[in-house]
């Protein structure tokens, strides 16, 4: 589906490796979280896998990204756009319009679509992340979580079959950070392939299928969310707080005692038994 | 900062295109005669507009209020310094106030009131988006894609500048003629910021495609 080999980048007004021999694959209806410290190559990642980096933004880029076998080198960001959809950090950043349904449009217009056709993906894009009421509003009057959605749903409308979202949550409350989730949860299950740059990391272990962690633009860890948030001393030294099950496990797998719970709801069954024995 | 003001007026019910046509025949009326009789006449047109479209004329007037300021200057300046010198109105410490300046001026005048109430008139009766979407009716792609930009980074900036305001007065910072340039460094730098992410935003959504 979406694939990395022997990644580098180097930003021009820099000297250090954002990204250095990063090979990866991402197949479809995988959720990925993508975590790591700040300054790391999340970002710059995430702008390689839609041709934004090596085509928009100035560095030195080496190595390949296949996207359905197509080398994004060769392709144009906009032709890439219909395959993978990115949202960035903050909703004020991207959003342009002055009315839901002319940003949630944007995309499908670009690409060709007729006026019947666009109004169809809008609603289905706005049904899937269930702001269809929204519709109408004045994209100044929503909240940052309503921001975030429409954010979601202008990439949507586009069917990409990879979306990725640059910590999509950074500006949402708890309430809204798991409607965003939610929705992307039922986006994989529909076999989008989600991507996300995470530093709530409760979110990851909840709902991500594999967790990588980037550290100085290399692939430190690549596993299932269990492994990576049980290596908890690593993590830590990365300056990475794992989910609290797991630091509790952890603290207490230091104390002898072992567990295998990996969520609150786990713990509090495992805990309580092992309390009433 | 003047916004869109919801009420179920006939004014609000008028089409955007009208509107615009209807700002530009009083703006080109107002500016390209001096006759006092017609700046009037156009003056009541906007004030009855306003009546009709039940604004809130404290809004009205604290966007205006400049222009308040400016017309009775205007009418003194025009009566005391206008070339025609027909006959004398009134004389003051040894200065003339003639007639034809005073009529001059209070042309002016009015056409200050005009232009101070036909802005608030407009932006408050009409949604920006319903504006810019007319305007595509007559205007390119590009102009009206770049003027709805404009318009949605209005009220950002806005909430940015109250935002580094109240982060430099919450240091102690002195209101003066030089921290308002140091309120604009931040907000450049953040618009600068803002349109990069946003060109790689537009791009990835198959903009030129």
């Amino acid at each position: 589906m979406l694939s990395l080999k022997d990644v580098s980048f180097v930003y021009t007004d820099s000297n250090v490796n954002a990204l250095e021999d990063v090979s990866l694959d991402f197949s479809k209806g995988e959720f990925i979280g993508l975590i790591g410290g700040t300054g790391h190559g999340k970002t710059t990642l995430l702008l390689c896998l839609n041709g934004l980096i090596p085509h928009f933004v100035k560095g030195t880029f080496s190595g390949s990204v296949l996207v359905d076998g197509v080398n994004t080198r060769g392709s144009s960001v906009s032709s890439l756009a219909p395959k993978v959809g990115l949202v960035f950090q903050n909703p004020d950043d991207q959003i342009f319009s002055l009315e839901v349904r002319d940003e949630v449009g944007f995309g499908p217009r670009n690409l060709g679509f007729s006026d019947k056709e666009v109004s169809e993906k809008v609603e289905e894009a706005l049904s899937l992340v269930g702001i269809t009421h929204l519709a109408d509003s004045d994209t100044s009057n929503l909240s940052a979580g309503q921001k975030q959605l429409v954010c979601i749903a202008s990439v949507l409308a586009m069917e990409p079959a990879v979306l990725v979202l640059d910590e999509p949550t950074a500006e949402l409350d708890f309430k809204s950070s798991e409607k965003v989730y939610h929705v992307l949860n039922s986006l994989r299950d529909q076999g989008t392939t989600v991507i996300v740059v995470e530093h709530k990391m409760n979110f990851l272990s909840e709902y991500a299928d594999r967790i990588i962690v980037l550290n100085n633009g290399r692939v430190f860890m690549d596993d299932t969310p269990d492994k990576v948030f049980s290596s908890v001393d690593k993590l830590s030294e990365l300056g990475i707080s794992p989910p609290s099950v797991y630091k509790l496990r952890d603290g207490l797998k230091k104390e002898g005692v072992v567990f295998s719970f990996s969520s609150v709801d786990e713990a509090i069954k495992q805990l309580s038994a092992r309390l009433n024995k | 900062m003047i916004r869109y003001c919801p009420r179920n007026s006939f004014v609000h019910r008028v089409s955007p295109t009208l509107k615009l046509f209807f700002l530009v025949v009083v703006l080109l009326l107002s500016v390209l005669f001096v006759n006092l009789y017609l700046q009037i006449a156009l003056f009541l047109v906007v004030l009855l507009a306003i009546f009709v479209a039940r604004l809130p004329l404290r809004e009205v007037i604290r966007f205006a209020w400049i222009f308040f300021l400016l017309a009775p200057v205007m009418l003194l300046l025009q009566g005391l310094i206008h070339p025609v010198y027909d006959y004398v109105v009134f004389e003051f410490m040894g200065v003339k106030a003639y007639h034809a300046g005073l009529i001059f001026g209070l042309s002016i005048a009015f056409r200050l009131y005009t232009l101070g109430f036909l802005t608030p008139l407009i932006v408050m009766t009409t949604r920006v988006s319903d504006l810019v979407h007319s305007s595509g009716k007559f205007l390119p792609h590009f102009f009206v894609f770049g003027l709805a930009i404009t318009f949605r980074f209005i009220p950002i900036f806005e909430e940015e500048l109250v935002r580094i305001q109240m982060s430099k007065e919450a240091r102690a910072t002195k209101k003066s003629v030089s921290s308002i340039f140091s309120l604009l460094v931040p907000l450049f730098c953040n618009a600068l910021k803002k349109s990069r992410t946003m060109s790689y935003s537009i791009e990835s959504r198959g903009f030129k495609a």
